[in-house]
């Protein structure tokens, strides 16, 4: 792996809940991007993809651990040039861009801030974002109630673009777009990777988004990360249970029969976090060790670039607990 | 232990290049924005729910008819309203006739010049005091919101400290303490009016700042002045347009009380309120005329601008159900 852009260290996030109890958001997560990489981070909802992604982004302050760029740190108040590299796609297209301006607005507004363009060249870039992103310049006059879903989507990507980002943070960037639409916006993430050689963190639920676009997957449960390693090890050699269970979750085409979810229950509170590892009350081969004992994220066999956090990633349990 | 189930499918089986995928590709917004309309296309929607309301309509009607007869009328109507007019004894108090058409008053000042000049002193104080009100209860409001923490717990106890004090008891002490003058009066009824607007706005901030178009903006650098200017109060202009219309109605009626009570503009000058104040110990002598033109034309500017924001309120829905 070369050198990494970003890395996160350790970084734990919690929140203290109105009756006092400790929400621990994300736990103890450790992360490596490396520059020009789509990384894929899946887990069900609540379990903290958002929260990683706005502790990079500067949005929420960690309550421990670190965020570096580039070797150095990042806190939630951060140079005007390190906010700049770092940018979000939100969501939801409706919410994330300001009714009441127009394209044209939305997008000079910030190179007016930074001065990034010379004044009177701001028109010229603004159409060349247009371009990048697959809208006709004519489009710059509308207001945002004027366009679909996926156009929208495609503003909001032109307008992180604006700021001339290394990084893009895209939480959940199609979920709430129709799926022939879905499509065309992962296909204009791939074309700015290669165009722009941005570096990508792609949050998702959805496996087979994650599958189609990231070079490195990163499964995340109640606020760790369980399993982690490049696309193809990930995806077919599955060494955690929750992410077997994923998997094997996922609706296909040609399905002839329904898949019996191999997981039992609901994921627990984030506030009652279990003891050891906190996927055994819904786990299909939780021994003693798993109640007892937290496993850390470790190599699978002799591949270098995949980690699971199950004392059974390689099968058997381990002989006996690593850990004094 | 549980067989390997982490085969998927291809990506093409679940992301098919579905054909029609391509209406979604540039060329057709520009026929689709040319028919949503821009803002001409919120305006319209606002003004048909708007003018969907028959009383407001006529509400409109009354106030423009209002501010022609305060501010135009004089120049038609013209009666001496200069200090000390009284010519003679059969002038003052002199009912109505074919040359006073609402009499005269104790000074011999025509009623309905007198309505003129009272009520563009009531109209101009009611409005620049709404305005000013608005304007800092707004910005107020929203730094207060955006702020948050310790600067919003501070900014809403000034609001909590003010607003529990009775505002006429508070109107009164400031006027008697000081010397009354158009401007002291704008001052005091702004004074009262920019709580309201003030706690609003906070309200509408504390959602609006959360919205994702304004972590994206903080996110590529813009500050916090900027947020607050651009995209947090341009997208409550329907709370704060409402809520201005309604100030309005409040202010000609705390003026009026004002003026009942004696703290008002100067001689010669006079408003609505204090009309009715000067008039009030006549009218028992049977000089209605004194006393009624005065009262209707309060009743008729303030409830007409109550409807005009009620209107407005449902035009606003409206516009934010459609958001």
């Amino acid at each position: 792996m070369s050198e990494a852009l970003i890395e996160v260290d350790d970084l734990s996030v919690s929140f203290r809940s109105e009756h006092g109890h400790l929400l621990r958001a994300v736990d103890d997560v450790t992360l490596r991007i490396t520059e020009g990489e789509v990384l894929g981070l899946v887990g069900e909802s609540g379990c903290g993809k958002t929260t990683i992604a706005k502790c990079i982004a500067g949005q929420v302050a960690p309550t421990s651990g670190v965020v570096r760029f580039e070797g150095r740190e990042l806190r939630t108040k951060r140079a005007a040039q390190d906010r700049r590299a770092i940018q979000m796609v939100f969501q939801d297209p409706y919410s994330s861009l300001n009714p009441r301006m127009t394209v044209r607005h939305v997008l000079s507004e910030l190179l007016r801030v930074h001065r990034l363009v010379p004044r009177a060249d701001i028109e010229a870039r603004c159409s060349e974002l247009m371009a990048l992103v697959g809208l006709p310049p004519g489009a710059l006059d509308g207001l945002p109630s004027q366009f679909s879903g996926g156009q929208r989507q495609r503003i909001a990507i032109a307008r992180a673009l604006t700021v001339e980002p290394r990084v893009i943070i895209a939480d959940e960037p199609v979920s709430a777009l129709d799926v022939s639409v879905q499509a065309t916006i992962l296909q204009l993430f791939e074309d700015l990777r290669s165009r722009l050689g941005l570096t990508v963190v792609f949050i998702s639920h959805n496996l087979a988004v994650v599958r189609h676009l990231s070079d490195r997957v990163a499964v995340m449960y109640l606020g760790r990360i369980v399993e982690q390693g490049d696309r193809e090890s990930v995806f077919t050699d599955p060494r955690h249970p929750y992410t077997r269970a994923l998997l094997a979750s996922a609706p296909r085409l040609h399905q002839v029969e329904l898949v019996r979810p191999t997981v039992k229950g609901e994921p627990p509170s984030p506030i009652d976090i279990p003891t050891g590892c906190s996927f055994h009350p819904r786990c299909p081969l939780a021994g003693e060790i798993c109640i007892r004992d937290r496993p850390r994220l470790e190599q699978v066999g002799a591949n270098a670039e995949h980690f699971a956090a199950c004392h059974f990633r390689d099968g058997t349990p381990p002989p006996a607990p690593e850990e004094p | 232990m549980i067989p390997l189930t982490g085969d998927l499918p291809d990506k093409e089986a679940i992301l098919p290049d579905v054909p029609g995928m391509g209406a979604e590709l540039p060329g057709v917004e520009v026929t689709e924005a040319g028919e949503a309309g821009g803002i001409g296309g919120l305006g319209r929607v606002i003004w048909r729910v708007f003018s969907e309301n028959k009383l407001a309509l006529v509400s409109i009607g009354v106030i423009v008819f209002m501010l022609l007869f305060c501010f135009v009328g004089p120049h038609f109507y013209v009666t001496p309203q200069a200090n000390f007019v009284v010519t003679s004894v059969g002038q003052v108090l002199a009912p109505p006739s074919s040359q006073h058409l609402l009499g005269t008053d104790p000074n011999g000042y025509d009623t309905v010049g007198r309505l003129m000049v009272g009520g563009a002193t009531a109209l101009e104080i009611a409005l620049l005091a709404a305005g000013i009100a608005t304007i800092f209860g707004v910005f107020f409001g929203a730094i207060s919101g955006y702020a948050g923490g310790a600067v919003d717990a501070v900014m809403m106890r000034i609001v909590d400290t003010v607003l529990s004090v009775p505002t006429l008891f508070l109107l009164i002490v400031i006027a008697a303490i000081l010397h009354t003058s158009f401007w002291l009066i704008v001052f005091i009824v702004a004074l009262a009016a920019w709580l309201v607007p003030a706690r609003l706005i906070r309200g509408e901030t504390l959602t609006l700042r959360t919205r994702e178009y304004v972590q994206a903006v903080r996110a590529m650098g813009g500050g916090g002045s900027r947020i607050v200017a651009r995209h947090i109060i341009p997208n409550a202009v329907g709370t704060i347009i409402v809520n201005a219309t309604f100030q309005i109605a409040d202010a000609i009626g705390l003026l009026a009380a004002l003026g009942f009570l004696g703290f008002g503009v100067p001689a010669p000058g006079t408003s609505w309120g204090q009309m009715l104040s000067d008039g009030i110990s006549y009218a028992q002598e049977g000089a209605w005329w004194l006393i009624y033109p005065a009262g209707i034309c309060i009743i008729l500017v303030t409830v007409s601008f109550n409807y005009i924001g009620d209107a407005l309120r449902d035009a606003f829905e409206v516009r934010l159900q459609r958001r």
